[in-house]
Parts: C-alpha cells; sequence; structure tokens
C-alpha cells in the first residue's frame, strides 16, 4: 500500500550490536561471537527503578529502556497507541513457570512469572511505564510480528485515529531455546550469507521501538512511503512481479532504489529470494545485517532501525555492505524480508527532505 | 465512516458444542459446560471446575477435512480450524476467494498444549523430547495451520493479548477492510486449556472450585474453558458482488489500555470505560441504542466490580440488559471475544437475551442485576460485547443488526 506522509521521528534499537549508544555507525562492529547474539545490556538501573530493574526479565527490561529512548528521541509525550511484535513473546518467565509447575508438582507456585509470561506483559508495562491508556497491541505471527505492528500502527495514522503511535519489536532467546531452535535447523545452521567474510549467521534478539508520527518535525529521521505484506506467492506471482508491482503503486523504478536492504541468512531456501531481488537492482547498494544481529521472528525490524538511521546519517556500516557500490546519496531504501519463501515483507523507506 | 464492516459468516466450537447449531441446543436447553474433566495430565484440572471440549485431539483431528497425517496440529490449532471452517462454510466463502483474504486470528497460549509436553520431556535426562511439538509453540503457528487449511495466501497475522485476543482480531480485521486493503477477512480467536494455564490461574487465587457466579455478591472466582470462535468478516463491496445476505454488522470498536496493573483491573474501571465509550462513539450510535451487554463477566472479585463501575458510568441508573456467558462457556481467554460475538450475532438474529447462570444477589456497590432467564423475541439491533485482559488490554465490540 501507498503510504502518505509517515514519519520515524523515533528510532532506538537494543541488540548485539552497538546500536542504543549508535556507535555501530562509528564502526564499533562486534564481529566473531560464540553461541547466539545476545543483547549487549544497557545498564537497566540507569534507567529504570529499583524494582523494575530487579522483578522484570530482560526482555521487559530492554523494551521499557527501548521505549524510553524512542520517546525522547521523538519529542513527545504519549504516544496514542502502543503496538508490540514479539514471535516467541516473554520465554524467561514461561520457562521459569514451566519449570517450578514441573518441579513442584502444580504446587506452591508463585504467580509472579505466569504473570510476566503473557505476551503483551511488555506492551501493557510499557503503557503503565507511560500511564497510557490508548490502545495497545500485541502481535505474535511469526516473521511477520512486528510487519503486522507496524501495519496496523500506519492504518491508525492513516485513519487519522491517531498523530503519534509507538511501534516495537521485541524478542530475546534463552539457552533452552538456543538448543532447540539449533536442533530444528532454523536460525543457526552455521551458514555464511554470500560474502565469504562475512560470519555465519546465528539467532539473534533484541528490541526496536519507533515512534511513527503523522507530522515531519526536526527529529524526523526518515519517511515511510509504501509497506506490502504478502504471506505466500501462491502459484501466478513470483517475488520479482510483487516488487515491481509494489514499486508502481509508489511511483518508482527499479533505478530510483539507492539502498536494497535483504534480510539474507546463508540459507539456501531464504536466499534464492534475495538473489532473484537483487539482481532486479544492479545500480543499488545492497545492504545486510542478519550476520551481525542474527535471525529470528522479528529481526527484520533491525533493518528498519537501520535504514531510518542510514537515511538520516547518509552513510552505510562497511561491515553491512554486501556489494561494493557506496551510493553517491541515499535517498530511498527498498527493505525486503522473508523466510523459506513466506512472509514476505516490503517497505520503502525515504528521507523527509521536502 | 468509510467502508462498513459486514459479519458474513461465524463458526463456534466451545464446551456447550462443537458447531453453532449445537451451541443454539445448549442456550436453549440453558446446558452450561462448566464441570470435572480428565483430559488434562493434572492433579490440578481434575480437582477444579473448568469447560473443556469433550474429545481428544485425534477425534477433532478426524473432524477436519483436508489435514495432513504426519504434521503434529496443537490443540488450540485444531479448535481454531474446525471453527474457522464453519465460518467459511457459513459465508460460502470459495477457496479463490480465501486465496485473496487476509487471516486475523489470535491466542494467548498458542501451542502451549504441546509445548508444555515438550518441555517437560526436554529438560528429563531420561525421555527424548518431541521436537515436532515444540514447531507448534508459538501463536503463529496456529495461524499458518488454517491459513494451509483454508487456502489463505494475501496476508495472515496473530494477535496475542490475553484474554482480550479475539476482540482485538475483530478490530485489526475491521481496520484492514476500513482501508480496502483486503474485501474479505477471517477473524478470531482460539485457545486449547492446558497445564501451564490452569496452574497459572491458580497461582493468581482465581479459579473457583464451584461453578462461576458472575456479577453476584458471592462470586468466589472463575472458571477456565477452550473454545474457537471464528467469523468473515467483508466490506459491503464484496457483499454486493457475491449477492449474498450479511448476518450483522460489526458497528464500532473500541480498545484501551487500563494502564494500572498487569492483571488486576483498576478501581473506577477506567480502561473498561474507555474501551466501551470509544465502542460505541465510534459507531455514530448512542449508550441509549444498546439492547443488550454481553459482559466480560468472568466472577472474579476484581473484574466484576471494576465493569460494574465502569457501566454505571457509561449509562448511569440505565444499565441495558446485561448477562455474562462465562457461565456457559467458563472463560475460555483469548478465545473469549469470538465466542461471544458469534453469541450475539445469534442473539440479534434469534431474538435472545441470555441468562446470567448461577446468579442470586447483586453487588451492594454497584446493584446491577443482570438477565437470569433466556429472553426470546426481544428485539436486539445493537449488542455491546466486552473482553478485558491481563496487561490492561481491554476491548468492546459493538455488533449491530443490519
Amino acid at each position: 500500500m501507498l503510504v502518505k506522509n509517515i514519519y520515524i521521528n523515533g528510532a532506538a534499537c537494543i541488540s548485539a550490536q552497538h546500536t542504543f549508544d549508535e556507535t555501530f555507525f562509528d564502526g564499533n562492529v562486534i564481529g566473531k561471537h560464540t553461541g547466539y547474539r545476545k543483547v549487549l545490556d544497557p545498564d537497566y538501573k540507569q534507567y529504570l527503578n529499583a524494582t523494575a530493574s530487579r522483578r522484570f526479565s530482560r526482555l521487559i527490561k530492554m523494551s521499557l529502556v527501548a521505549a524510553q529512548k524512542s520517546i525522547s528521541m521523538a519529542t513527545i509525550i504519549t504516544p496514542e497507541a502502543i503496538i508490540t511484535g514479539t514471535g516467541l513473546g516473554c520465554l524467561e518467565d514461561t520457562e521459569k513457570f514451566l519449570l517450578s509447575m514441573i518441579e513442584s508438582n502444580e504446587t506452591l507456585l508463585s504467580p509472579t512469572a505466569f504473570i510476566q509470561s503473557t505476551h503483551n506483559t511488555i506492551s501493557g508495562q510499557i503503557a503503565m511505564m507511560l500511564s497510557c491508556n490508548y490502545p495497545n497491541y500485541t502481535y505474535s505471527s511469526r516473521y511477520f510480528s512486528f510487519e503486522s505492528s507496524l501495519l496496523d500502527g500506519v492504518l491508525m495514522l492513516e485513519d487519522n485515529s491517531a498523530e503519534n503511535v509507538m511501534v516495537n519489536a521485541a524478542d530475546e532467546i534463552t539457552p533452552s531455546i538456543h538448543t532447540i531452535t539449533k536442533q530444528l535447523g532454523i536460525w543457526d545452521r552455521g551458514e555464511c550469507i554470500l560474502n565469504e567474510n562475512s560470519f555465519a549467521v546465528t539467532a539473534g534478539e533484541g528490541v526496536v521501538s519507533l515512534i511513527l508520527s503523522k507530522a515531519q518535525n526536526s527529529t524526523s529521521l526518515a519517511r515511510i512511503a509504501g509497506l506490502k505484506l504478502c504471506f505466500n506467492l501462491g502459484h501466478e506471482q513470483s517475488i520479482e512481479k510483487l516488487i515491481y508491482k509494489f514499486l508502481e503503486e509508489c511511483d518508482m523504478k527499479t533505478s530510483d532504489i539507492d539502498v536494497v536492504i535483504l534480510g539474507m541468512n546463508g540459507e539456501t531456501e531464504s536466499d534464492q529470494y534475495y538473489n532473484n531481488v537483487s539482481a532486479l537492482f544492479s545500480n543499488s547498494s545492497l545492504v545486510v545485517y542478519k550476520h551481525l544481529f542474527g535471525e529470528m521472528f522479528t529481526s527484520s525490524a533491525f533493518s528498519y532501525w537501520l535504514s531510518s538511521h542510514v537515511i538520516h546519517k547518509g552513510k552505510i556500516p562497511l561491515s553491512c555492505l554486501l556489494n561494493n557500490k557506496t551510493p553517491a546519496k541515499i535517498k530511498k531504501i527498498l527493505i525486503y524480508n522473508q523466510f523459506r519463501g513466506k512472509y514476505h515483507s516490503l517497505c520503502l523507506m525515504t528521507d523527509v527532505e521536502v | 465512516m468509510a467502508n462498513k464492516v459486514l459479519i458474513t459468516g461465524i463458526g463456534a466450537v466451545s464446551a456447550i458444542g462443537l458447531n453453532i447449531q449445537e451451541l443454539k441446543d445448549s442456550i436453549l436447553l440453558s446446558r452450561s459446560g462448566i464441570g470435572y474433566y480428565d483430559r488434562l495430565d493434572s492433579t490440578l484440572s481434575r480437582k477444579l471446575p473448568s469447560a473443556q471440549i469433550s474429545l481428544s485431539d485425534e477425534q477433532i483431528k478426524s473432524k477436519i477435512k483436508g489435514l495432513k497425517k504426519k504434521i503434529t496440529y496443537s490443540r488450540t490449532s485444531l479448535l481454531a480450524m474446525l471453527a474457522a471452517t464453519e465460518a467459511i462454510s457459513v459465508a460460502g466463502l470459495t477457496r479463490q476467494e480465501c486465496s485473496g483474504a487476509a487471516l486475523v486470528s489470535s491466542s494467548s497460549s498458542g501451542g502451549m498444549d504441546k509445548g508444555e509436553v515438550f518441555y517437560k520431556d526436554f529438560i528429563s535426562n531420561t525421555k527424548k523430547p518431541n521436537l515436532k511439538f515444540a514447531l507448534t509453540h508459538d501463536c503463529g503457528d496456529a495461524t499458518e495451520k488454517i491459513a494451509e487449511l483454508l487456502g489463505i495466501d494475501a496476508y495472515i497475522t496473530t494477535i496475542s493479548t490475553a484474554c482480550s485476543s479475539a476482540a482485538n482480531a475483530l478490530i485489526h480485521a475491521s481496520r484492514l477492510i476500513k482501508s480496502g486493503m483486503v474485501d474479505i477477512v477471517i477473524a478470531g480467536g482460539s485457545d486449547a486449556l492446558c497445564r501451564f494455564t490452569v496452574n497459572g490461574f491458580n497461582s493468581l487465587m482465581i479459579l473457583s472450585d464451584q461453578p462461576c457466579k458472575p456479577f453476584d455478591r458471592d462470586r468466589t472466582g472463575l472458571n477456565l474453558g477452550e473454545a474457537a470462535g471464528y467469523f468473515v468478516l467483508e466490506s459491503e463491496a464484496s457483499v454486493l458482488r457475491r449477492g449474498i445476505k450479511p448476518l450483522a454488522e460489526l458497528s464500532g470498536y473500541g480498545n484501551a489500555c487500563d494502564a494500572y496493573h498487569q492483571t488486576a483491573s483498576s478501581p473506577n474501571g477506567e480502561g473498561a470505560y474507555l474501551a466501551m465509550n470509544q465502542a460505541i462513539k465510534s459507531s455514530g450510535y448512542k449508550p441509549e441504542d444498546i439492547d443488550y451487554i454481553n459482559a466480560h463477566g468472568t466472577g472474579t472479585l476484581n473484574n466484576d466490580l471494576s465493569e460494574s463501575i465502569a457501566l454505571k458510568r457509561i449509562f448511569n441508573e440505565e444499565v441495558p440488559p446485561l448477562s455474562s456467558t462465562k457461565s456457559f462457556t467458563g472463560h475460555t481467554l483469548a478465545a473469549a471475544g469470538g465466542i461471544e460475538a458469534v453469541l450475539a450475532v445469534l442473539s440479534i438474529q434469534n431474538g435472545w437475551v441470555y441468562p446470567n447462570l448461577n446468579f442470586s444477589n447483586k453487588i451492594e456497590e454497584t446493584g446491577l442485576v443482570p438477565v437470569t432467564q433466556l429472553l426470546s423475541n426481544k428485539k436486539v439491533n445493537h449488542i455491546l460485547s466486552n473482553s478485558f485482559g491481563f496487561g490492561g488490554n481491554n476491548s468492546s465490540l459493538l455488533i449491530s443488526a443490519c
């Protein structure tokens, strides 16, 4: 869908890279690592009160801190909707409650972990932190968890029910879930993205918090100009057709796109789609990120954070560049993600200059 | 407001019926699904009354055409597919129409019924865990399974906002139709009861050891249930094109956050008040137009008082006929908003106002007296359906006759 005048006025990210302080853009990049891409925890005590720091799981804490930052970047007080996408929800508390239920054989269970295990704890706690009575949503739908949240936020801005909305992505990995996903053969298969000197993609975790607004202001990082989600291409459609149709809706040609950000993860079944798409954009810079941030249900949210800052700062971190093309200008970025041929999401992000 | 959202299909499975007809029969006979069940491998579940579906997973599976033998389906996905298939059939959607439709499903516990079995084996040193079970754990799994069964390609998503999930799924579906993004949306919610949920609610000390008594002075808590409720929602243009008669209209909705406590409702019912107010306001109708309120009414001390206060803030002394059908279905969590919205459509179709079972004495502070006998031959045009959840997630739907 063509999106009119929706601005990203705040964008915070807590991940396995130095994204919270944004030194990631100065070349402060963590390359080699062991295990999964684990979040670099900020000093939560600096941002949260003692009770919150003690009681909440890491995922809730990082979500609260990222939300604080995106709000302060956008210089708004209260967003008129809080929407969070989480593929697996509050795993740490879920596991804690499961474990005590099994070990105690259903007796003497403390409710704290159960209370905090529900998926909507994240959006709910952000609302409580901000005393925000406005609409509150949580999406949990695999590789559309974040994209559905984004779509819903865009729809609320477009139907004039809100001026500013907060859209988040939040997922955590625990050692058990890492073991399980490895056994399942997803996210962590030891495969590299095309570029031989890149690192094998592993599972990852982290949160992204965006403030989307109808009005452009001095803090605007970028503009969302188009968004398209397609679960299954079906028999008649190819990814090339979907992209051409999307660009046409946005009144663009492939040659207008300065940068394409791809959700490549090194897996042949997924990467064939990205390769087909890359072939359409012979003059654009190609950017990848999952080798540094990891793969998971809401990993694509990192690329939205990345794109908004790349447009704003006018530079691409070298560690993310897939081809050798450094663009002369960065005004239009196409974001594309999917997983094994399903959950295709396309977003056109542009600069905010009139 | 542009683009009406019309209801053209409904499907439901709960402890009081595996389809719409059985649900209606149970209502007419005042047959509650609350009782004692031993399906779950849980001492606690056997001890407490709940509203479960007596069929095993295999039995439910055998009732759904087109499922694959080798695939492991969570109970949540099986319930969802049974209800969604019924909704599609009522609406008369073809496979091609489904392909271009969107699916907005919802669940709170997802495939935890299989996930908890997997995890027990995963942490034990003796048993080999079944990885197929782990694959069904996340909330998005059931949605993918429904999409695969019905051939939905365009867009799928899943809401997980605890007990308001299905109501929020219908709201997101409305926005998709109103924006013109799609013409047809299949939407609803499903939750299967599992050990994790029973133990969780028990740890909160809000489960009653007797059948729940919503809005009663001496209420002692809620009974958990399992269910799925699904809808086909369409734009006016699609209804005209297909030449069908809609069952009802989703005329308004409201979503607000109580922002008070993770599990308790605020004393003045702020979130509930805002959600109901918004639902009525967005429809263009007035509080006095409401003919019936299907309340959230779980039977807990906290919810029923807070909801009653919110109702009085909106309707003053003129609160419309009110009841909680959780005395029939139990509290079916993510599915509650779905099954209750299905009941709202049946209420409009049949002129019914449902009884609130087990009610004896009114709550002193608010004095609300729910309907206690099935009322029929009523003119029911506008129904407010409330669903409130953990995290302060409060949602309210307004369902109107066409």
